[in-house]
Parts: C-alpha cells; sequence; structure tokens
C-alpha cells in the first residue's frame, strides 16, 4: 500500500525538489515587506511576518527558475504540451504574470486562480503548480531568516512567515511534539497535539485519528467538525530525521483515502 | 590556529595519483581491488573498467580518488579529464546536521571535517544522506562511516595534509584559507584568458575547493544537489508493481488530480484559511 508512487511522479517531483532547494539557496533576487526588523513585532500581534501582497520577486530571477521548472515539466512529460503551448502564449500576451501568480498563491487567493483559469481556459493546476513552486523557492529562502526552529510561541493554525495553511505535521523525535509544516514556505512550527489546526476545534470527541496499519508511523488526524485532515508522521518510529514536503509526496495514497471517507 | 584550505589547482594536475596513494599510506588504508565501476560494490575480479580511474568510487578504504573521465571532443580529438574527487569541508557541514549521535562530526578550527571513529556506529547513516556531494562512505561490517579526514593530526602538528605533501606537480596546495582564496583567484585569472569556462567549485564556502577549466561535470565532480535524502525517500515510496495508468497516458502533474482534484484539493485547503480579502480569520486570534 505504502510504495505506490509511479516512477515517472517521483523522479519528477525529485527534480522539482532539488531546483526549489538550489534555487532557494541562492537567496538572489528576493525583496518582501516588512523586513526582519519588523517580524517579532508582527508575530506578538498574531501576524505572519510576510505581507503577502507586498512580495516582490526580481524579475530575471523568476523567469529563470519559471525556465528550469518548465523544463523539468517538459523532461517527465509532467503536462500537456497543447497546454503548456497556452500558458506562454498568455504569458506572452500579458494575461499571466509570473510576480501576480506567487503574490495572489502566497495570499491565498483562490479567487484569482478560478477566474484565470476560466478566462483562460488552462487548467487549474497547471497554473497553481507553477504558482506554488515559484512562491516557495522565494519563501522559503525568506524563512530561513526566522530566528528560532519550530518557533514554540506561535501555536497557530497558520504559518508563522507566509500566513499559510500547514500540508502536514510531525510528532518531532525528542519529545514527541506536534510540529506543523507549511504548505508553501516549509516554515517549521510548534502546535497543541488535541486541537484542529484549520478550525481551531479542541474538543477530543471530534478529534481521532486513523492508520492504515497499526505499526504506521504515518496517521491522518480528522477533525469531524470542519472534515478536515492532516497527515502525521511520527518521527520516534522512523529512521532520521522527517522532511515533510518529502513525506507529505511520499504519502499520497493517504490523501486518496481520507478524502474516500469525507474528509478534504 | 588560522583556518586552512586546500586548493587544488586542476591546470597543473598531471593525472599521476600519487594524491591517492599517499593517503592511503598515511591512513593505513589498503588496496582495493579492481571493482566494477559500481559505487560501494567490491566484487573480487580483475575485470577492465574502460578507465584508469580505480577503483570506480569512494569508499570507506579510498577518501580521495582521482577522477577519469575522457570524451570526444568536438574537435574530434580525445579530450581527457582528471582531478582528484574528496571531501569539501564544508563551512556549515549538512553531514553534521544529518548526524544523530553528538560529537562524531567535528569542524575543526583549521577548517576541517572530521569524523570521530570512536563515537561513531550504528545508525542511519544520514551523514550519506545529508552529504550534498555524497561523500562519507560507509563500511557495513564495522557500521561506522568515513572520508576524508584534513589530516588533521598532520595539520595540528603544522605540517600539510599527505596528498598535499605528495603531489609532484604542486596542484594541491594547502596554507590559510586567505591565501588560498587570492591564490585560486588570481590563477583563474590567468587561465580565463585561454580557457573560458574555467571556474572555483564548488565555491569559496569551502575548505577545499578546485579551479576547473571546465564544467564540473566534465570531470565528474557532482554539483551539490540539497535534495539527495528527499529523492531517497521519494524513490524508496515507488511501487514495486506497475502504475495504475497507462503508459505514455500519464501525467505527473495531473496525478495529483486524479486522486480527487489538485486544483480544487488546494483550492479548499487555501479558501479555509482566509476569508475572501485575504484577511486571516482564524478562531478569534
Amino acid at each position: 500500500m505504502e510504495n505506490n508512487l509511479p516512477r515517472e511522479f517521483s523522479d519528477f517531483q525529485g527534480g522539482i525538489l532539488e531546483i526549489r532547494s538550489r534555487l532557494a539557496a541562492g537567496k538572489r533576487g528576493l525583496r518582501a515587506e516588512p523586513g526582519p526588523d519588523q517580524a517579532e513585532e508582527r508575530l506578538k500581534q498574531g501576524l505572519p511576518w510576510l505581507e503577502a501582497e507586498t512580495l516582490n520577486p526580481d524579475g530575471d530571477f523568476l523567469e529563470m527558475a519559471f525556465q528550469e521548472i518548465l523544463a523539468m515539466v517538459k523532461k517527465h512529460g509532467a503536462a500537456g504540451e497543447e497546454e503548456l503551448q497556452r500558458l506562454e502564449e498568455l504569458r506572452q500576451g500579458g494575461r499571466i504574470e509570473l510576480a501576480e501568480l506567487v503574490r495572489k498563491i502566497a495570499a491565498g487567493n483562490a479567487e484569482y486562480f478560478k477566474k484565470t483559469s476560466a478566462a483562460t481556459g488552462l487548467a487549474p493546476e497547471i497554473l497553481v503548480f507553477f504558482a506554488e513552486n515559484l512562491a516557495r523557492i522565494f519563501l522559503s529562502a525568506q524563512a530561513e531568516g526566522l530566528p528560532g526552529k519550530y518557533s514554540s510561541a506561535w501555536l497557530r493554525g497558520y504559518c508563522p512567515v507566509c500566513g499559510n495553511e500547514p500540508r502536514m505535521a510531525k510528532l518531532e523525535r525528542q519529545q514527541g511534539k506536534r510540529v506543523l509544516a507549511c504548505s508553501l514556505c516549509d516554515t517549521l512550527w510548534v502546535f497543541r497535539r488535541v486541537e484542529c489546526p484549520y478550525c481551531g476545534n479542541s474538543n477530543p470527541r471530534d478529534l481521532r485519528f486513523f492508520q492504515v496499519k497499526g505499526e504506521s508511523p504515518y496517521r491522518v488526524d480528522v477533525c469531524e467538525k470542519c472534515k478536515r485532515y492532516i497527515k502525521t508522521v511520527d518521527e520516534r518510529k522512523i529512521e532520521g530525521e522527517a522532511i515533510l514536503r518529502t513525506e507529505d509526496l511520499a504519502t499520497i495514497y493517504l490523501d486518496e483515502i481520507a478524502r474516500k471517507e469525507g474528509y478534504r | 590556529m588560522t583556518e586552512k584550505a586546500i586548493f587544488i589547482d586542476t591546470s597543473k594536475c598531471i593525472g599521476c595519483r600519487a594524491c591517492q596513494v599517499a593517503c592511503k599510506q598515511w591512513w593505513g588504508l589498503p588496496a582495493e581491488l579492481p571493482a566494477e565501476n559500481v559505487a560501494g560494490s567490491v566484487q573480487f575480479q580483475y575485470k577492465f573498467s574502460g578507465s584508469y580511474q580505480n577503483p570506480g568510487d569512494l569508499s570507506h578504504q579510498t577518501w580521495n580518488l582521482v577522477r577519469f573521465k575522457e570524451e570526444a571532443g568536438s574537435d574530434g580529438k580525445m579530450k581527457w579529464f582528471f582531478t582528484p574527487d574528496r571531501c569539501r569541508h564544508c563551512k556549515n557541514p549538512p553531514c553534521q546536521e544529518g548526524c544523530p549521535v553528538p560529537g562524531v562530526i567535528v569542524k575543526d578550527e583549521s577548517g576541517g571535517v572530521y569524523y570521530n571513529v570512536e563515537k561513531c556506529g550504528d545508525c542511519a547513516k544520514q551523514c550519506a544522506e545529508y552529504c550534498p556531494f555524497g561523500i562519507p562512505k560507509f563500511d557495513g561490517d564495522i557500521r561506522r562511516a568515513f572520508k576524508c579526514r584534513f589530516c588533521i593530526d598532520r595539520v595540528h602538528e603544522g605540517k600539510t595534509p599527505a596528498c598535499v605533501k605528495t603531489c609532484p606537480p604542486g596542484a594541491i596546495q594547502f596554507g590559510d584559507k586567505t591565501e588560498m582564496m587570492d591564490k585560486a583567484q588570481a590563477r583563474l585569472a590567468v587561465i580565463q584568458t585561454d580557457n573560458p569556462e574555467a571556474n572555483i567549485y564548488p565555491g569559496f564556502d569551502y575548505n577545499n575547493f578546485w579551479l576547473l577549466l571546465y564544467a564540473p561535470e566534465k570531470y565528474s565532480l557532482a554539483q551539490a544537489d540539497f535534495t539527495r535524502k528527499e529523492k531517497a525517500r521519494l524513490a524508496a515510496a515507488r511501487t514495486s508493481r506497475k502504475p495504475f495508468t497507462v503508459a505514455g497516458f500519464f501525467k505527473p502533474l495531473t496525478y495529483l488530480g486524479m486522486l480527487g482534484g489538485l486544483g480544487l484539493a488546494f483550492f479548499r485547503r487555501v479558501d479555509a484559511g482566509k476569508n475572501p480579502e485575504g484577511k486571516i480569520d482564524r478562531h478569534g486570534k
């Protein structure tokens, strides 16, 4: 059950991870507001450090990053050629702008993607894919500037750096603390064990989890109130550190099951 | 002690492998029988691999290996690339980050990174997975990791590493890091006039760097890849069965979509986190 990734998928995602990691390490052309000096003050107020709408990626850097990702998509035939052709036309025509994609995905502006998809006829997953991966390069480089691993004073259901939702959780090795990982910028932060990060429900009756196998290090935490789920890996049951963006990709079978069970 | 560095001037390297031998001699490492060019597999048979490179890869017994690569140039003549490959001695060693036991992996004041063999052992080989260059190699019998030690004992005695000491053309140089950086820069400026592709690899954030005449790939030197561990994880999750989609029709980008609509699933997640103005609206906080 657990080994269910097609080779093409794992090769493709591995290639994308390598691009993200390499470009983020370069930290070129990354500008965002407010500066790191204001991060602490904003976090105290419960605001994420960055204002998504102020993100101002350097145009050349963004274009270069886009071309690298595009090359990887083409190499693995991850998207249809007609769709990529259409995307290129829309970019030439100025109807899709990379910097705008980055800002909108960071702001969690779903309306923008729905509208753009409807107006251009481009599949939403294509737009979201490029937006997500470009934003990730940009944001994860920023996120490294946030002091304190697993910033433990935060305890909120959204990311302290970019304000987006968590995608996956882990129970960390030393004390079994529940650590959430941002769906966009990979930032880690500590969260309460018995609380739904999506709706804030902390009634233990509504919070359950299921596992596929009893001994598996993976489980799916679900909230009966908001019907959301979050995958969790127990780091004490695996060797080494769990890198959550990878664990998320490697455990897609759990998403499938959770959705079949009626969670989203 | 001031910070030191090893500078390998590939333009002077003659591919004699004296550094490889000196390394083995100083550290008492046995010769390895020729193996097929497969990392980690020592097959006890004499088989010509088609290359001067021997053994096929770095191993727990070979910490410094001269890599050889032959290639037909654009003019039809053979081009021969060779340079020693070993630990880069990173500024912030990722292997140290990956090691679960404190004190095993030491970043010395001299700049060298060495593994404390006494404390090392019996783990998930994370140093090897975390290393962006795939340098540390594991001895399966005693379950410990090995790699170039920067000849830390010699360096602390004011001597140069064994490979530096022995290098006949003086291609491998050792000294204060700033001095080595200056040398490398100056040499690069000279070399670049005839070799426009010349470069410093992997950079000055390391205590072992190269002056290369061509791109690192030409020398079979790995480009830093910080996702080796993640790729291994994804590979481990691969299906042993045939994928459930028809070959040629399968599109990874829409793979998530097939499981329930990547695009829409993502939207719902984002939707729930933000109100329509894009402001965060979360349980009264």
